[in-house]
């Protein structure tokens, strides 16, 4: 199923400049792992050495957050957006 | 304002302009040239002079509208400080160029149930999202730790565009003009994520945590000084060295890779060492680094948080 | 953890000292000397046993000499200050710790001359130029027993074979030596030592003392509470107590009591021999390390277990920095408080990597921290 992920201005240097990929999953997980097959780069910007996730970067389906859903197995179905807000340092 | 900088040269003017009775202006840096292209209270002039950015924003502030009392600190936002310099304010702009000073804003904010409109920016991209203690999510609902040093780009390591600070700058005023106008229920939701280049805004929902360390188990970290940084002077030549309370490791080949696009970077599998403004900074696997040609420990913290980042 | 970093402060401590202490914590943390109650007289107790085990340590000439400090810093002061007064004259030498040097600048200003011996490049200052330097108004020769920053061992006996005959008292700062090089004050005719209860003694942070011989009668820099004559307001002229005001640090006393224990069950010269192996060890690995300059006499006899080594083209920090973050390896960089040893040295203002052993370093340690150097200098 075809869901699109949005990607964040500070992560497209590693998506050659794409601001959203379109990737076939159905749950928030396999769509990253799509993603970081797609762009290995990106893998910095959500995931620690070790491949766990970051605790820093935040992931959404539309507007909600998927520690309220089901995390990394929360289902997307065609059309859902998912929404990644990386940590932001600079003022 | 807790920091007067970039987002702080454009808040504090809207703040002070709005005529907000009292405006409090917290900042710990002077001016450099490489500011002026977005902190956009200061000038060549405020260069030249040596002077505190608190100073001369409150001072130039003050001549834009004399009835309101605006106040500069020159003071570093530490666990030792932070509470002193904020916790008798209505609401709190964040301005601050690091993570570890925001946290200890959001310690201070919850403690004393204050609230604050949180706000970052990086390149054309930024982030803001209000806060009100025991309403809505807090800081540490959205971010539980900080990220490892050198996992993020920070305003010397990608810049930031001019117009996205007054854009971010423009939404975090409205959102505190309506906290001191009590007109809570109609403040904007959610954490809202706007990038001026492609002129892309969006919103998302971000939930309380039922285990958030802050907000739900009124643990202070930050402010108890558990997960704020350690500055020694190192003796021998001058050198200030700055150890972060981290259980993620640093990457330092990313770090390297960040660096390398402004600063020649000398790089080895155990440490990273580059110059800027004549001041070597040599930073280590675990976060750890040794900024060398200072004594200034507020000054090696500012480095840190801009070239490495908190 | 490899902890190479004894020369600061001894780790770990033997189990006794962690169990000592913390059963005393719970049980019988009184104020010594003060109540009368059972739990006063047990705290006096550990107190006194302390002192004895310290005195018999030392070699102290009777164990009412032997008095309590914060720390040899502390003790250093209360030697030095209670001792000199201006228009007095002190020798000193270009290998103290700021311990020493510090107080005596101060006393420089207010009117204390003080000759500075030199040391040649590995260390060694020569009894000779000690004695020489002696006068018919000097009062005080202070001088460190075994340099912290390159080991070198002192010619303490000789300089109190002359000052024993003449008015000069001789200080010796044992921070580095007591409990790890063998010291008998009585029979080297040491007139005031120094010793810091965390290092060589294996007790904790915040105890030390000043061991006194016959001769030295140091005033108090303190007055206040001691437990005794309380009907008077006058301080007790009696030792300890007239070095001694205020309440001790009673739980500290305890844990060095168990620390100077395990040193005589494992005997100072037992633990000596252990040290100067792993210095020994670690000196000749680092040799063979390309771009690894060694500091310090290169022989083992007049010599602490102490090694300070330099990399080529590389801060001290920084070397240190990537033991501890890369490595693990606890070491301490830089001029370890006492920039006239360095300058001596010829390694001031950068500074070195010292490297101390304990009594708990093991081969494997010494093979990782040699191991390590390797592959810092490798990467440079």
């Amino acid at each position: 199923m075809p869901v699109v992920i949005q990607i964040p201005t500070p992560l497209r240097r590693f998506t050659g400049g794409r601001r959203t990929v379109t990737v076939e999953a159905h749950t928030v997980g396999a769509a990253l792992d799509e993603l970081t097959g797609i762009f290995p780069d990106v893998r910095a910007g959500l995931q620690r050495p070790d491949g766990s996730l970051r605790s820093d970067a935040r992931l959404f389906v539309g507007a909600e957050d998927i520690r309220g859903l089901g995390g990394l197995d929360t289902p997307v179905s065609d059309g859902d957006v998912i929404a990644i807000i990386p940590p932001v340092a600079g003022a | 304002m807790a920091g007067c900088g970039a987002l702080g040269s454009a808040s504090a003017t809207l703040l002070v302009r709005a005529g907000v009775g009292y405006v409090r202006i917290i900042d710990r840096d002077f001016v450099e040239t490489s500011n002026l292209q977005r902190q956009t209270l200061y000038d060549e002039d405020d260069v030249a002079s040596g002077m505190p950015k608190a100073a001369i924003a409150a001072q130039k502030l003050q001549r834009a509208n004399t009835s309101v009392r605006v106040e500069p600190r020159v003071a570093d936002l530490t666990a030792s400080s932070a509470e002193a310099l904020l916790r008798d304010v209505d609401v709190i702009v964040d301005a601050i160029d690091n993570f570890e000073a925001r946290f200890l804003v959001n310690d201070v904010a919850v403690k004393h149930s204050i609230p604050w409109v949180y706000g970052a920016v990086i390149a054309t991209y930024g982030l803001t999202m209000t806060i009100r203690p025991g309403e809505t999510a807090c800081l540490r609902c959205l971010l539980p730790e900080a990220p490892a040093p050198g996992s993020v780009d920070t305003c010397a390591t990608a810049g930031i565009l001019g117009p996205v600070v007054e854009c971010i700058a423009a939404l975090q005023v409205t959102e505190a003009l309506k906290l001191l106008l009590g007109r809570t229920d109609e403040l904007c939701g959610g954490l809202a994520q706007f990038d001026v280049w492609d002129r892309e805004l969006s919103v998302v929902d971000v939930p309380r945590q039922s285990d958030c360390p802050t907000c739900v188990q009124a643990r202070y970290d930050y402010l108890r000084a558990e997960s704020t940084a350690e500055t020694v002077s190192l003796c021998g030549r001058e050198a200030i060295q700055i150890s972060v309370p981290r259980t993620q490791p640093l990457v330092l080949t990313e770090l390297a890779a960040r660096i390398r696009g402004f600063a020649p970077v000398q790089e080895s599998p155990f440490m990273v060492r580059f110059c800027v403004d004549g001041r070597e900074i040599n930073v280590f696997a675990d976060g750890r680094a040794i900024i060398k040609g200072t004594t200034d420990e507020a000054l090696a913290r500012k480095l840190y948080a801009e070239y490495v980042g908190t | 953890m490899i902890y190479l970093d004894n020369a600061a402060t001894t780790f770990p401590k033997p189990e006794g000292v962690y169990s000592a202490m913390d059963r005393f914590l719970r049980t019988s943390c009184a104020n010594p000397g003060r109540s009368g109650h059972r739990m006063a007289v047990e705290s006096q107790r550990v107190v006194s046993q302390c002192r004895q085990a310290v005195a018999g340590l030392l070699g102290a000439p009777s164990v009412d000499r032997v008095v309590f400090a914060l720390n040899a810093t502390d003790a250093i002061n209360t030697a030095i200050k209670g001792l000199v007064r201006p228009g007095d004259h002190v020798v000193s030498t270009l290998m103290e710790h700021n311990a020493v040097a510090r107080p005596l600048k101060r006393l420089e200003a207010e009117g204390v001359e003080v000759t500075y011996v030199p040391a040649s490049a590995k260390g060694e200052v020569r009894a000779a130029d000690v004695i020489g330097a002696l006068r018919p108004e000097t009062r005080l020769v202070a001088m460190i027993h075994a340099s912290n920053v390159a080991g070198t061992l002192q010619p303490v006996e000789e300089v109190a074979a002359v000052t024993r005959c003449r008015d000069a008292l001789l200080l010796v700062d044992a921070a580095q030596t007591a409990g790890a090089v063998p010291v008998h004050i009585a029979d080297m005719g040491i007139d005031l030592l120094a010793f810091a209860g965390h290092k060589g003694t294996l007790g904790p942070p915040g105890t030390g003392g000043l061991v006194l011989g016959m001769r030295a009668d140091p005033r108090p820099l303190r007055e206040g509470g001691t437990g005794t004559r309380s009907e008077s307001v006058e301080h007790p002229d009696e030792l300890p107590e007239r070095l001694e005001a205020g309440t001790m640090n009673v739980s500290g006393l305890v844990g060095l009591l168990e620390g100077v224990r395990h040193v005589m069950e494992r005997s100072v010269e037992g633990i000596r021999e252990h040290e100067l192996a792993a210095a020994q060890a670690i000196e000749q690995g680092l040799a063979r390390v390309p771009g690894v300059t060694l500091h310090g006499p290169r022989r083992f006899v007049r010599r602490a277990g102490v090694v300070s080594f330099s990399l080529e083209n590389m801060d001290p920090r920084d070397v240190a920095a990537v033991l501890d973050t890369s490595f693990g390896i606890a070491t301490r960089p830089g001029l370890h408080c006492a920039p006239l040893a360095h300058q001596s040295l010829g390694t001031y203002p950068v500074g070195t990597v010292r490297m101390s052993p304990g009594p708990f370093t093991t081969e494997a340690d010494v093979r990782a921290a040699v191991d390590a150097v390797a592959a810092i200098a490798g990467a440079v």
